[in-house]
């Protein structure tokens, strides 16, 4: 069934076939005739039955008959069990010829679930017939969803199915169907705890060896692997749902203030904050999607009155499931010429509601604590005036570290003592299970050069640090693992965007794993001082061949952030940076507007440099196929057509630069070097980002 | 068709193309194919029964049969040819003397009651030692392109096992299954044996690719200068651990002489040759079938009676039970015919003749030797010559009553006191194998599966093998000591005659025997 090459068709075959189609469309004329008069006689059913048997993927006659049998069925009395079992059998005789015919037809098999839908059915046939088809070919997967099916209905228990693959495994273990029932039925009897299948450390561990048989007998072969992925994801997932960072972070301190040239220096550069309105951002990240953060999952105590917030996802798509959520805390005015400090304490969790996409619920209630000193406003908030422009050139920069003697305090990377104790007897077995398998492919990937071999070491090695750290990834192996995606790279070219972007992701883990290395990154911006930002510390990720983002939930207090000259096509992830308000994402290779997607999320944002890019390079937009959030279908309904009428060719002929220049507030922005850029584009941006101050390093107004 | 000979009736015609005498499968097929070419064909045997050497013959037929193929001890049963000059015509009768291929036999029932109530009919016993046929073998393909394999019934042998150092069977993992399965390799030693097992499966399948013109197929092959080495250090230097090359070597290659010491080695594998074998493993379980060796049911000597009947039906004349003398032209010493023991005169161009007779000879020891397998293969690497031992069940290929088993071993050898003490070790090795309770349980004949296995009978005897060829008479080989007939069949030249066999009749010459 596998790997036959197709033979050319000789000419007598075509006119062969010539013929069968001819007869077929006389047959199916008739057919459709019968259907849409609603004939549904005997005769008509037969002839239904023989163009199925001619053409098994026919599916309407599968549906026309549906609807002869079911009425054939209400016809039926109860008490005439031999007319019922005979309309029966004549179906599965029908489907048995159909899949003769073609045993992947997917209408042949659907209707027969139909028919034993109905019951009056004898279902042990039904294995004998599986029993043929695996025989036939094991792989089939129509033949294993209908396995399933039936097993359901016979209350065949998981054991007896799961020992069913072991079998099929040991005759050829190059068999994916196998083994992914096999993962289905174990995540099963793992989830019930069945006998023998408790604890899941027990389970994993004999599945290892098992699937250890297939890889490394044979490691061309892709089966075996796919389970083991599938393993390592079971090894190294926490069902519940961890909390992993927030701003502001635990033990922090923010001033808010409300001043727009507040030169305070002597405040710590990373957590002041300004608010003309006096709220503050609250933002707390965890390590899955979940759901149900409201104000009972989560209670602030305070001073003050803080029920009632609302909790947003931070989410491109309508789904209620996010990783970080967010609420505005508004401070209380504070009285004049004194600071207030306000400790809050946030306890996530201590009721019931925050729970995972699999269904988890957040089981570790944990809790922070910051302050918050609010400043009295000095000054009368003074008319809004322009800003001089961002420049991004090197020359604006200066090394942070010189300046600060705090330093210490001041960059919130592991300080998240929030998650100190999750589940650490658990951890054990898991963090074992990894070194051993380190160990193993260590081995493999030095006898021979494997891709999916190093690519697992790789897998391995860094989940290995996150078990042993879950919170802050420490990490012991980054250099041996950027070190394998390197060697992938060249030696897969045709997967290293793959590759890029997961070297991107674990070198950016390397970066913000400790202190120092973070602050190497960190700048002073010239004009930082008495911007508006209350912040005035650049992260500069510039020049390093990033092609993903990643790491963000240390990068939560950014505010100014520089990652120009990488190889980016996705911004994904950087929705969550909340408090970022200058962006440069010059010279990366974002290939549309759409891909700036994540952008919308990011209320602050004022300065972004789009310029050198690939937008409007490319005249397919892949990025809506590729990524989970397509804009078409959950673009907030906003805006109305009215403005697209009146906006004439510009919207019409820029529209996805519109859904996302829409909803932000850009007082500078750079768009120059893509495909796009040209008068008509400037315009347009011009008519439609209103608050715009300075374009393409030009001043506007 | 095959007649039953009667003396008093002349065979017609005289001439033939050619006469066969002996029914061994080497005598059979030549007969065969040189019928199906449309040769006159005249096939005798001066036995009763098919299959000569290579026949299955019951118990109690058993014993005679060697006995008058043996060497001194038993000198009861001499020859007895008479030569005979009739001055009426131009030839000379030379007697053909037997040959004695056997000797040292020795036979011992350990459990007379136990065997009396069987009959002694019911079991079929292989003259020819241990062999069995592999799917994608020579002897399976003449088989199949004779048109006889209808008339065959295999048994597909279960498992096959090395026995390793530590004194215990182990299932060879011979197959990307076997291997998956197996549970002593380690995960790495696993690894090893699959790359280099894909290693040859590329090798061969450039090979064929080169014969469908196809280039590019150079790197995937092994190196020419690797082909001509030594297996053995091929083996080396695919750095395979010692248990994988002794895998390889003995369970897969079938090799006769351990390997490891070159220099003392009587017979050493070119990789060439090694390769090859693993051809026939790896083509074999390509069949899909569950298995890759296969025994005849009823014996092998029914390959020769299926094969005897084939070539009567293509026209040769058979005759059993007729003793024959040769004929040579009086003045020039050529060949003419044969005369058989009624006086009548029959003339051919040419002579096979099977081994059991000479006339005169130089013995040339070759070195075949020893085998096993079927349900069990044995080995002893740390001897010079690897025992082989196979196991039938008698409920499946019906060579024995039900719940009984015959096992044969062989193993090469120059000298009989050694070569029957290997044997008797191997014996009692397997043997003890079973009493104690070895997954591998169902060794020797016993009464019941549950049942610890006894030992009812047995009997041990030495093969003499030579092969030897003259003028004008082509001797067919004897049987050898491998597991398979690949040997065989080359030696009986059948390359040609293999052709011959697709039953369409063209016009090719009489087989000839090579050397």
């Amino acid at each position: 069934m596998h790997g036959r090459p197709r033979k050319p068709a000789k000419p007598e075959d075509e006119s062969a076939s010539a013929a069968r189609a001819e007869a077929l469309r006389a047959l199916q004329s008739q057919f459709f005739s019968n259907h849409h008069n609603k004939v549904y006689t005997d005769e008509a059913l037969q002839l239904s039955g023989r163009l199925i048997e001619q053409n098994p993927e026919f599916y309407t006659a599968w549906n026309y008959r549906k609807l002869v049998v079911q009425q054939n069925l209400d016809r039926c009395s109860e008490s005439d069990p031999d007319a019922l079992k005979s309309i029966i059998d004549q179906e599965l005789r029908l489907v048995e010829i159909a899949l003769r015919q073609n045993f992947k037809s997917y209408g042949a098999w659907h209707h027969r679930k139909w028919v034993l839908s109905k019951g009056h059915s004898v279902l042990d046939r039904e294995m004998k017939l599986l029993k043929q088809f695996q025989l036939l070919d094991p792989r089939n997967f129509h033949a294993w969803n209908y396995r399933r099916f039936v097993a359901a209905l016979l209350n065949r228990s998981d054991e007896e199915e799961l020992e069913y693959t072991r079998e099929m495994v040991e005759n050829n273990f190059s068999n994916y169907s196998a083994w992914h029932n096999r993962s289905v039925l174990l995540s099963n009897l793992m989830k019930k705890k069945a006998e023998g299948f408790f604890p899941k450390a027990k389970v994993l561990n004999n599945e290892y060896e098992h699937v250890h048989d297939a890889i490394f007998t044979d490691p061309d072969d892709q089966s075996g692997w796919f389970y083991y992925t599938w393993l390592l994801d079971q090894t190294v997932k926490t069902d519940a749902p961890l909390l992993v960072s927030s701003w502001p972070a635990h033990g922090s301190s923010v001033i808010l203030s409300r001043n727009r040239h507040s030169s305070d220096c002597s405040s710590s550069p990373f957590d002041s904050f300004r608010s003309d309105s006096g709220t503050v951002p609250l933002l707390i990240y965890f390590n899955q999607a979940v759901e149900g953060v409201n104000s009972s999952s989560i209670t602030i105590e305070s001073s003050f009155c803080t029920k009632d917030l609302i909790w947003k996802p931070v989410l491109q798509n309508n789904s209620q499931l996010s990783q970080v959520w967010v609420t505005h805390i508004k401070f209380p005015n504070a009285k004049s010429h004194s600071s207030e400090v306000y400790q809050l304490k946030v306890s996530v969790g201590p009721t019931q509601g925050i729970i995972s996409a699999s269904g988890f619920d957040y089981s570790h209630p944990t809790q922070f604590a910051f302050k918050v000193c609010v400043r009295p406003i000095e000054t009368e908030p003074a008319e809004k005036q322009g800003e001089d422009i961002i420049l991004w050139t090197d020359e604006n920069f200066h090394a942070f570290q010189t300046q600060y003697q705090e330093l210490h305090e001041v960059v919130p990377v592991d300080q998240q003592s929030v998650n100190d104790v999750h589940e650490p007897t658990a951890s054990n077995w898991r963090a074992e299970t990894i070194a051993k398998e380190i160990a193993l492919f260590r081995e493999l990937v030095s006898e021979i050069n494997c891709k999916i071999g190093k690519l697992t070491l790789a897998r391995l090695l860094t989940a290995h640090d996150v078990i042993l750290s879950p919170c802050t990834s420490k990490m012991f192996h980054s250099d041996e693992v950027l070190q394998l995606y390197i060697d992938l790279i060249k030696l897969d070219p045709s997967h290293s965007q793959y590759y890029k972007d997961e070297h991107s992701l674990v070198f950016l883990q390397k970066v913000t794993s400790n202190r120092e290395s973070l602050l190497r990154h960190c700048f002073s911006h010239k004009n930082l001082a008495s911007s508006s930002i209350g912040n005035h510390i650049c992260l500069r990720l510039n020049n390093l061949s990033l092609s993903r983002m990643g790491s963000v939930e240390k990068l939560l207090w950014v505010r100014m952030l520089d990652l120009s000259h990488n190889e980016l096509h996705s911004i994904e992830g950087l929705e969550a940076m909340q408090l970022l308000s200058r962006l440069n994402l010059s010279n990366n290779k974002l290939g549309s507007f759409t891909a700036l997607g994540p952008l919308k999320q990011l209320k602050l944002l004022q300065v972004l440099d789009i310029s050198y890019n690939e937008i409007g390079a490319h005249s397919i937009d892949t990025t809506r196929y590729q990524c989970s959030t397509p804009l078409s279908h959950t673009e907030e309904a906003s805006w109305n057509s009215e403005e697209i009428g009146t906006g004439g060719a510009g919207v019409k002929g820029y529209w996805e630069a519109f859904l996302i220049f829409k909803s932000m507030s850009l007082t500078q922005l750079v768009t120059l070097g893509n495909a796009i850029s040209g008068e008509n584009f400037k315009s347009f941006v011009v008519m439609f980002v209103p608050t715009l101050e300075w374009l393409d390093g030009d001043k506007l107004h | 068709m095959s007649q039953l000979f009667d003396d008093r009736v002349p065979i017609t015609p005289s001439t033939f193309d050619l006469i066969v005498i002996g029914t061994g499968l080497p005598g059979s097929v030549i007969a065969a194919a040189a019928s199906t070419a449309g040769k006159a064909v005249l096939h005798l045997d001066t036995n009763q029964f098919y299959g000569g050497h290579f026949a299955s013959l019951p118990l109690d037929d058993l014993f005679p049969f060697l006995n008058s193929h043996a060497s001194p001890p038993s000198s009861s049963s001499t020859t007895t040819t008479t030569t005979t000059i009739t001055g009426h015509d131009d030839y000379t009768a030379l007697p053909l003397t037997r040959r004695l291929l056997y000797s040292d036999i020795e036979t011992v029932t350990y459990a007379p009651q136990a065997l009396a109530q069987h009959n002694p009919k019911r079991f079929y016993i292989d003259l020819s030692g241990p062999k069995v046929l592999f799917l994608a073998d020579k002897a399976t393909d003449l088989l199949w392109r004779s048109g006889v394999l209808p008339f065959l019934c295999f048994k597909g042998i279960e498992m096959k096992s090395i026995y390793d150092d530590i004194g215990e069977l182990w299932n060879v993992p011979d197959s990307r299954v076997a291997i998956f399965k197996d549970k002593r390799l380690s995960l790495m030693e696993k690894n090893k044996l699959m790359r280099f097992f894909k290693l040859v499966w590329q090798h061969l399948e450039a090979a064929t690719d080169e014969q469908g013109s196809e280039g590019n197929s150079e790197s995937r092959k092994i190196s020419d200068e690797d082909l001509e080495s030594p297996f053995v250090d091929f083996l080396n230097r695919m750095e395979l651990p010692h248990k994988i090359k002794s895998i390889i070597l003995y369970a897969i290659a079938m090799v006769d002489y351990d390997q490891d010491n070159l220099e003392a080695c009587k017979s050493i594998l070119k990789t060439r040759d090694g390769i090859e074998r693993l051809a026939v493993f790896y083509k074999s379980r390509l069949t899909n079938a569950p298995e890759a060796m296969i025994y005849p049911m009823y014996g092998h000597g029914n390959l020769s009676g299926v094969i005897s009947r084939r070539a009567a039906v293509k026209g040769c004349v058979c005759a059993q039970r007729v003793p024959v003398a040769v004929l040579m032209d009086k003045d020039s010493g050529q060949y003419k015919g044969v005369r058989l023991a009624s006086g009548q005169n029959l003339y051919s161009d040419q002579l096979v003749m099977d081994p059991t007779f000479k006339v005169p000879s130089l013995p040339i020891s070759s070195p075949p030797d020893v085998i096993a397998s079927p349900q069990v293969l044995t080995l002893y690497p740390e001897q010079d010559a690897s025992i082989r031992a196979i196991q039938i069940g008698g409920s499946s290929a019906e060579v024995c009553p039900k719940g009984m088993f015959v096992v044969y071993f062989s193993v090469l050898c120059d000298d009989a006191k050694q070569g029957k003490m290997l044997l008797h070790d191997a014996m009692n090795a397997l043997l003890k194998l079973a009493l104690s309770g070895n997954p591998y349980d169902r060794t020797l004949d016993s009464e019941d599966a549950e049942v610890k296995p006894t030992l009812l009978w047995s009997m041990l005897y030495v093969q003499e093998l030579s092969t030897d060829q003259q003028g004008y008479f082509l001797s067919t080989p004897m049987p050898d000591a491998n597991l398979d007939y690949n040997d065989l069949i080359d030696s009986t030249a059948v390359g040609h005659t293999v052709d011959n066999f697709d039953d369409d009749g063209s016009d090719v010459d009489a087989p000839k025997g090579t050397e």
